[in-house]
């Protein structure tokens, strides 16, 4: 077939030039060296910023302190004095324990010993006999709120110092084995911890229940019997609640589960006990939902019936959640998202389809402007050669050569990735839930439909260069346009979605240029979709138009092409 | 014997204005016919039309008993042709270029490649890219690629420009051979006459987009009775002879050149001015008529004159 040999011409005329060789060598390294580049940012966080800050922490409090040498500032500011020095002690551990990062769950774990410090510091007083510190305190009045209840009123009551003793004991021990698991990094102690809390918590609940009950049984008092009850409604299922989160404390400590952020398990644990929480929150009432709905922007143009319903589909995503990290748990299969290696993957592959549409401009630009530039054109029309097959072959170059090099710049990526992480990471299997199901599928099959369908805006900017190289003549012109289409269409679809001109934005090509962000829900415009419950933005319809829209601007450039009259 | 290229009321107009008005001529197998006119009459229009570049606007065109406008492809296939200059693709090599034309026209042997770079004398150079080629080797190329597919017509537009004298002659003899041994039919447009001259059995000559006239070498040569010609007149009172003409002729005709009375007289009108200049007692020691030329042809075709 003569358009074999046609198409075979115009990939001569595109491997004959030296740049086209430069602009793929160029585009095969970046897709080899992104995943290392990826790696590298995510590990280097803020390491060097923390210690910094730490340091410079370190130095604000102790100049802090120094003011407070004088006795009578200090007493003025007693709160501060002992959140001061609690502060120091803190980030002296934090230093000592060697936490470089934010990251570091230890972080936050030091940060909660800050009540302690300042608890055990004020009943010292009390038991030093410090008259001014204590004087000082009551000015305050910030002894009940740190200072155990009954541990004080007994003092304040008779003067007892026994109770505020054991306290400061209890208190001592505990900081010092808080300090110890930080300082020897030992979640452990911390899964035990709370898990006791949360025992504690459940046993507080059963006694005030019961304490309930029994005030119920006294009285004959309707109306009182009516608010015990609700009383014991609400507090029973605030029992139900901890239970259900006491399950997770348990298997917690059972399991060792470290409390590290970019531990897989530790993150299906907090979204679980997280979306535990969510299933026992009540949607708001009108009242509420009329008040919040103007400053909440997800709520903005909601009536409350359609906020019911959005309550209510977020509270079955929750529970889908529960499902899905459940079996991830009991099947010791990390969730691609939260394996370190498939993380960055999943969220960086779709590069390779801005890099193969960045490529097809580049390349595609001059194939038929430059004919008419050079002149060319005067030899290539005077064959016979119908002159669509000339632009067919062209394009079907322009197409086959796109294909094969989005195909390499994934493989070539995903090969990278594997030098990178290994291979085990890509055994495991994606994880979804669909009606309430878990579906199991490879890796590939879950990325590949996505990154294949969303290819398509591929051909939508590469018709879009063959039009303008065609109609325009101008290669800057093919080079241009698509490219600023490319970097500005997000942006565009973004600023119809922001005027809520919701229907402009489903109709029109600007907010679908990036379909992988509508179907997985990320970047901007995923953000949006997620906010704007209102907006529908659907990915076949974005297929269709970038689709309909390439073959129409194809379409154009065949009218243009062979009709024209060749006068230069 | 029916014609290679045969051109039908052929017209064309860019906006308002006619560029080709209503051209008619054909081109035989084995002949060489020259397109002539000045800068802007219309040849390279109409030599686009021939090859496909331009549409038609009215008229028909036939090739090798094929209609452009009802088969493209079968037409064309029948052509090899250079419009103005051949632009090549510079970065690729003299023969990549001639594989890429090649498939333009299906398979042809790879033989065929080779004799047609040694006819146009490139062996040596032939893969080298075409961007280190000069002038005239980019042009010799571009004969090469017209010729590869062994056409039946062959169309070129000002072949001439850019080539020096050696290569004028080169392509003479190239274009002579193939027409004498192959049949082929060649049609050249250009605006110089003296290489024409040499090169072409007819010639059309076109002026304004419209074809003034068609003729054989040989009309040429022989002459025509009524044709006018340059004729020059030795004297003794130049002034005096001078007047006499200027009496009878249009103003701008009669000149003095090197010392004689020159004019652009038919047969009849040359004795009555003798006679004239007799009658006024004026010697007239000999009459020359200028050999007759192209440029003659060229000249009276575009801006003829009667004589009273
Ligand atoms: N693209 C164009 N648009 C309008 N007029 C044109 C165009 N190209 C050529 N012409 C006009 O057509 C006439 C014939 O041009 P052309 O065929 O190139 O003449 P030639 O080749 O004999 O020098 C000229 O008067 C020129 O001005
Ligand atoms: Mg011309």
């Amino acid at each position: 077939m003569k358009i074999f040999a046609l198409t075979g011409n115009e990939f001569t005329k595109i491997f004959s030039k030296k740049s086209t060789y430069v602009i793929i060598i160029i585009a095969l390294a970046s897709c080899f060296l992104l995943p290392f580049m990826n790696y590298k940012s995510a590990n280097i966080s803020h390491d060097s910023y923390y210690t910094q800050n730490l340091n410079s922490e370190i130095e604000w409090t102790q100049n802090t302190l120094n003011v407070y040498s004088d006795i009578n500032t200090r007493l003025d500011n007693i709160m501060d004095y002992c959140y001061q020095t609690a502060s120091l002690q803190i980030l002296n551990l934090k230093l000592n324990a060697g936490i470089t990062s934010y990251d570091d769950w230890r972080e936050t774990e030091s940060y909660n010993l800050i009540n302690k410090y300042i608890e055990s510091y004020y009943i010292s007083y009390i038991i030093n006999d410090n008259k001014e510190y204590i004087e000082a305190l009551e000015k305050s009045g910030s002894l009940s709120e740190y200072v155990n209840q009954e541990a004080l009123s007994e003092y304040l009551s008779d003067g007892s110092l026994t109770k505020l003793r054991q306290r400061y004991d209890a208190l001592q021990s505990e900081i010092t084995a808080i300090s110890n698991a930080i300082l020897n990094n030992d979640p452990a102690y911390f899964n035990q911890y709370y898990l006791t809390q949360m025992n504690n918590d459940i046993a507080q609940i059963n006694n005030s229940i019961a304490e309930t009950n029994k005030l119920m049984a006294q009285t004959s008092n309707e109306e009182e019997k009516q608010i015990y009850s609700e009383n014991i409604t609400e507090l029973n299922s605030q029992l139900q609640l901890l239970n259900e989160l006491l399950v997770w404390k348990q298997y917690r400590a059972d399991n060792n589960i470290s409390r590290d952020a970019y531990d897989w398990r530790n993150i299906c644990v907090n979204s679980i006990e997280s979306a535990i929480n969510f299933q026992y929150q009540l949607p708001y009432t009108k009242e509420q939902f009329d008040e919040y709905s103007q400053y909440d922007y997800a709520l903005k143009d909601m009536t409350y019936e359609d906020y019911l319903i959005y309550f209510d589909n977020q509270k079955a995503e929750q529970r889908d959640i529960i499902t899905l990290y459940t079996y991830h748990l009991d099947n010791n299969i990390p969730p691609a998202q939260y394996a370190s290696s498939t993380r960055m993957q999943l969220q960086s592959i779709y590069y390779v389809i801005t890099l193969t549409a960045l490529v097809g401009i580049i390349i595609a630009a001059p194939i038929v402007s430059s004919e008419y530039n050079k002149g060319t054109i005067r030899l290539l029309l005077i064959r016979p050669v119908k002159r669509y097959k000339i632009l067919l072959s062209k394009i079907l170059a322009v197409l086959i050569l796109l294909i094969i090099l989005f195909a390499l710049f994934t493989v070539i990526y995903i090969l990278s990735n594997i030098a990178l992480f290994g291979y085990e990471d890509y055994s495991y299997p994606m994880l979804s839930i669909s009606e309430g199901n878990i579906v199991s599928k490879s890796i590939l099959e879950t990325i590949l439909p996505v990154l294949l369908k969303s290819a398509i805006s591929v051909f939508f900017i590469a018709s879009m260069v063959i039009m303008f190289s065609t109609v325009t003549k101008s290669t800057v012109l093919a080079v241009a346009m698509p490219f600023m289409f490319l970097a500005f269409s997000g942006l565009m679809g973004s600023i119809l979605i922001y005027l809520q001109y919701y229907t402009i934005a489903e109709y029109t090509i600007f907010a679908y240029m990036n379909l992988y962000d509508i179907i997985n829900q990320t970047g901007t415009i995923g953000n949006m979709i997620l906010n704007n419950p209102s907006l529908n933005l659907n990915v076949n319809i974005g297929f269709a138009l970038h689709l309909g829209y390439g073959l129409l601007m194809l379409i154009l450039s065949f009218i243009v092409f062979s009709k024209r009259d060749i006068k230069n | 014997m029916t014609p290679v290229l045969e051109l039908k009321n052929v017209s064309k107009t860019f906006g308002k204005k006619t560029v080709v008005d209503n051209v008619s001529f054909s081109v035989n197998s084995g002949e060489i016919f020259g397109f002539l006119g000045p800068n802007g009459a219309g040849k390279t229009t109409t030599i686009k039309m021939i090859v496909g570049l331009l549409s038609i606007d009215k008229g028909e065109i036939i090739i090798d008993g094929t209609s452009l406008k009802k088969d493209f492809e079968k037409a064309l296939r029948n052509v090899g042709g250079i419009i103005e200059n051949p632009e090549l693709y510079s970065y690729m090599t003299g023969r990549q270029n001639l594989k890429i034309f090649g498939r333009m026209h299906g398979s042809i042997p790879k033989e065929r490649y080779d004799e047609i770079i040694q006819k146009v004398k490139l062996s040596n150079r032939i893969d080298e890219k075409v961007k280190k080629y000069s002038l005239g080797m980019r042009q010799r190329l571009g004969v090469a690629q017209a010729l590869l597919h062994n056409p039946k017509l062959l169309v070129l537009d000002e072949p001439t420009n850019g080539l020096d004298p050696a290569g004028i002659r080169d392509l003479r003899n190239t274009l002579k051979e193939y027409a004498e041994k192959d049949g082929l039919a060649v049609l050249v447009s250009s605006h110089l006459l003296s290489e024409m001259e040499l090169m072409c059995d007819r010639f059309g000559i076109i002026d304004k987009g419209a074809l003034t006239d068609v003729k054989t070498l040989k009309d040429i040569r022989l002459g025509k009775e009524n044709e006018i010609r340059n004729y020059e007149f030795d004297v003794d009172q130049l002034e005096k002879a001078f007047g006499v003409f200027e009496k009878y002729l249009t103003p701008g005709n009669p000149k003095i050149v090197d010392g004689r009375l020159s004019a652009r007289l038919s047969k009849e009108a040359a004795a009555k001015l003798n006679a004239k200049l007799v009658k006024t007692d004026i010697k007239v020691y000999s009459i020359n008529q200028a050999s007759h030329t192209l440029e003659d042809e060229y000249i009276a075709a575009t801006k003829s004159e009667q004589i009273h």
